[in-house]
């Protein structure tokens, strides 16, 4: 072995220590694709969308008895490094830094009273839990037209486009990122 | 040769102390025959006779809908002295069943990739 092996080896061993790093990756859920998506045009039944993407991963109300479906996936990767260093016999200091890339990307498809597809959606997550997405409200009657003004219809960036930011960081809306 | 296999053990040995496998479950896989039987106009009572209770149910105007779900995610890690390696990947095998305005059933969506995820790192390619 060379000296210059021994010397790496010996100063990682030093390190090892009080500083680290990491490389990770975070895969979730199945990619919707954009040809798969391609296929669902505005006025396809919820059948067909079920059919071609499967059990959506969140199902909510929009206004006007309409109904959002949204199909969510994560393939994130991420690095760090941490330093720490003892400052005495109680305590240490550390710091890290990371880099973390989008948190995933999800498709959710609007369809109206009637169940036929409406509008489409690609972009990136959001936490649903940001935009407060509301309860349903209570049906006063029975055959009564639902509240226009309750829940929200938008999921990924809200722009009203078929396409996310370029970044894969949505924006406002809400639902997307509903969780399981 | 002859120092193949100890060297191959001593590293064996080496690195084994920073490996992780670890396997998350969350409910039971959802019986996929079970759901085959499942056909429109089937009332709720039956869907939940056939997939017991649901994990969530939503309500959609004067429909309803009920989620079912399993959930499986492998976690591989490796710690290499100054270096960690971590990934994890999550899957789910989800139903649902949506219902009309007279608790019928009347669409019913399926994905079945609870045993998917793999126990992998973070440069491998997992579909």
């Amino acid at each position: 072995m060379s000296p210059r092996c021994l010397a790496i080896g010996a100063l990682a061993l030093l390190l090892a220590g009080c500083v680290s790093g990491d490389w990770s990756r975070t895969r979730a859920h199945a990619r919707v694709r954009p040809a798969t998506l391609e296929e669902l045009e505005p006025g396809a039944s919820l059948e067909r969308c079920l059919a071609v993407l499967g059990a959506p991963n969140d199902v909510w109300e929009t206004p006007a008895d309409g109904v959002a479906l949204a199909w969510w996936w994560v393939d994130a990767r991420g690095w760090g490094v941490t330093a720490s260093v003892p400052l005495n016999d109680y305590g240490s200091a550390s710091a890290t830094w990371r880099d973390d890339d989008s948190p995933g990307r999800g498709v959710v498809l609007f369809f109206d009273a009637g169940l036929v597809l409406t509008r489409r959606e690609l972009g990136g997550l959001v936490r649903a839990g940001d935009h407060g997405r509301r309860r349903p409200d209570a049906l006063e009657e029975a055959g009564g037209a639902a509240d226009p003004g309750r829940g929200g219809d938008d999921a990924t960036d809200g722009s009203g486009t078929n396409e996310g930011r370029p970044d894969g960081r949505g924006g406002g809306g809400e639902g997307g990122g509903g969780g399981s | 040769m002859k120092h193949v296999l100890p060297v191959a053990l001593a590293l064996v040995l080496a690195v084994a102390p920073g490996c992780l496998f670890a396997r998350e479950r969350a409910n039971r896989p959802i019986d996929e025959a079970a759901v085959g039987k499942l056909a429109a106009g089937d009332s709720a009572a039956r869907v939940v006779e056939l997939l017991g209770a649901p994990t969530d149910v939503v309500q959609l105007g004067r429909r309803s809908a009920y989620r079912y779900d399993f959930t499986q995610k492998k976690r591989t890690g490796l710690w290499l002295i100054l270096v960690g390696f971590l990934n994890d990947d999550t899957r789910q095998d989800r139903v649902w069943v949506f219902l009309d305005v007279d608790e019928r059933v009347s669409h019913v969506g399926t994905t079945f990739q609870g045993d998917e995820p793999e126990f992998a790192m973070p440069w491998s390619d997992v579909e």
